[in-house]
């Protein structure tokens, strides 16, 4: 059986969201930063269970960009990563946001939060514990991840289907 | 039969309707199970789809991934829950790897009769969408690079603070030894039994070497003070003669020194200044050292004080090389040193001209300076006069 859902990667702008779908479609990186605008869907399939899950990913812009078309862009998606740039305080705080928009649209959607860009050690200006609340208040998991080295970047996308494969 | 397929020109009428409403670009009709049942010729193209072969009776999601998931919302336009669900700027990659921008919109294809189902229209938006991507590239790459300084600031004032930490603690270590010395060089000066008078001399050298020392941490302190924005003073009226005759022999004998004649004129009747006094002391130590440092020996240095319109003026003269106007127009920056200042043995961070143009400048007084090569150089400074 072929099952197929929508997922959604949210988060402010130049968080690397659209770096970490390339990371695990495509399996590439591309050091150039290029501003999404509106939305970019891809699939990649998944075995689950014995049957195919495809996985409708849609990468979505970030920043004020997103707040123009949020709800139709939202709706009947299943579940969501929603990431934050390890470098930017801001980008953790934002993330609380876009979940929350998320779960007004799906009420019963699965949130994962990826905090990326962790091989920039020396700019790390987020902490462990500072994911460990931001993870409980969203009620979702966290990982650490970077779609440069491609650390993280499967097991989150995987925790993902988990959730919505259920 | 559908009512859609039993009028084939009521379908037409309507599609181009929408069309010439939306600037649509294509269009499909839906029948209420979603499935496609009518496209524009152009439909496939259209949504950048290669042409593959029948496309009528497939359910929409089955040939768009973006329907994935909006059954829900296909249902509340069937309903006339919603009027419409769009889908705007949808990313899509063409088959020579161009990026172009799709907006869908989904309206009834009859308000109020679901039988109908729904129409389908699709619009090339590519032209905005690469004019948007440009501007939102700049702008977030301009955030990016606001939010990079923004944290670099954050850092250098953290930097700032510990610097100026360790300048106030390595000053207060300094002067504390210093003034030991200072005050046993002047206990000998003073007594303690007869003295040759080359152990006068070296004495006097020691007395006036550290009361300069003194002064140069005071400078640093100062530095510190004016980047904080803290700088303290405690203005009050006071005699400028006196001051001056409190702190000429010390000059006098630093001139000496070096080889140099001291000379002071000062206003007949006494000169009332309303200022911080030992900042005035700052001020004409940083100027005279200045002349003693840049004038060669045997040249002049001079002292004047005078009275004139309210205000008490001092003016500190050499007979030193003198500076050009672009030099004179730098000098009062600070860590400007000439160039010949920098390549000479004369010493200094060049932050003496700096540090006495703030303090003249938060007494609310005034300095110029008149110069040219070869010519030595004149600073005089206006400080209002006690009232």
């Amino acid at each position: 059986m072929i099952i197929q859902k929508k997922v959604c990667l949210l988060g402010d702008f130049a968080v690397g969201k659209t770096s970490l779908v390339r990371r695990f479609v495509e399996g590439r990186f591309d050091d150039k930063y290029l501003s999404t605008v509106g939305v970019k869907i891809s699939r990649k399939s998944l075995a689950r269970d014995g049957h195919q899950l495809n996985l409708l990913i849609w990468d979505l812009a970030g920043g004020e960009e997103f707040m123009r078309y949020e709800t139709s862009y939202l709706r009947g998606a299943t579940g969501a990563l929603i990431v934050c740039d390890l470098t930017r305080p801001e980008t953790l705080a934002k993330a609380q946001q876009y979940a929350a928009e998320m779960r007004r649209v799906n009420p019963a959607a699965a949130c994962v939060l990826v905090a990326n860009k962790v091989d920039l050690t020396g700019l790390r200006a987020i902490t462990d514990q500072e994911l460990k609340a931001a993870s409980a208040l969203l009620n979702a998991p966290y990982l650490v991840t970077s779609a440069k080295s491609g650390a993280n970047v499967p097991a989150a996308f995987d925790r993902l289907a988990d959730a919505v494969a259920m | 039969m559908p009512k859609v397929m039993q009028n084939a020109m009521d379908l037409a009428t309507a599609v181009t309707g929408y069309l010439t409403q939306t600037n649509a670009l294509a269009y499909a009709h839906l029948d209420s199970k979603f499935r496609i049942t009518q496209t524009s010729p152009n439909f496939l193209p259209g949504c950048v789809l290669a042409p593959q072969g029948e496309v009528k009776g497939l359910i929409i999601s089955e040939l768009l991934w973006e329907f994935i998931g909006a059954e829900g919302a296909l249902e509340d336009v069937l309903h006339g829950r919603i009027p419409s669900f769009s889908i705007e700027q949808v990313q899509r990659e063409q088959p020579d790897g161009q990026v172009c921008y799709l907006s869908f919109l989904v309206v009834p294809f009859e308000t109020g009769d679901p039988a109908a189902g729904l129409l389908l229209l699709v619009r090339d938006t590519t032209q905005a969408g690469v004019m948007e991507q440009h501007l939102l590239q700049e702008r977030n790459e301009l955030r990016l690079a606001q939010s990079s300084l923004s944290r670099a600031n954050v850092e250098l004032q953290r930097l700032n603070r510990l610097k100026s930490l360790f300048l106030s603690m390595a000053a207060h270590d300094l002067r504390t030894p210093l003034t030991v010395i200072r005050g046993f060089a002047e206990l000998l000066l003073g007594g303690l039994g007869e003295k040759t008078p080359q152990t006068r001399e070296y004495l006097l050298m020691i007395a006036t070497q550290t009361e300069w020392l003194d002064r140069l941490i005071t400078d640093l302190l100062s530095i510190n003070q004016i980047e904080e924005g803290q700088l303290v003073l405690q203005p009050m009226t006071h005699d400028l003669n006196s001051l001056v005759d409190s702190m000429a022999s010390g000059i006098e004998n630093l001139a000496k020194t070096k080889g140099l004649i001291f000379q002071v004129e000062q206003a007949q009747a006494s000169t009332a200044v309303f200022a911080d006094p030992e900042r005035v002391k700052q001020i004409l130590y940083n100027l005279l050292g200045n002349a003693v440092k840049y004038t060669p020996p045997q040249g002049v240095i001079r002292l004047r004080t005078w009275a004139e319109d309210q205000l008490a003026v001092i003016e500190v003269s050499d007979t030193g090389r003198g500076m050009t106007r672009e030099q004179q127009s730098q000098l009062f920056k600070p860590y400007y040193r000439t160039e010949e200042a920098r390549r000479g043995r004369t010493q200094g961070a060049g932050m003496g001209l700096y540090i006495v143009k703030t303090l003249v400048e938060a007494l609310h007084g005034r300095i110029d300076v008149r110069s040219s090569p070869g010519a030595g150089a004149t600073f005089t400074v206006r400080l209002p006069a006690a009232p």
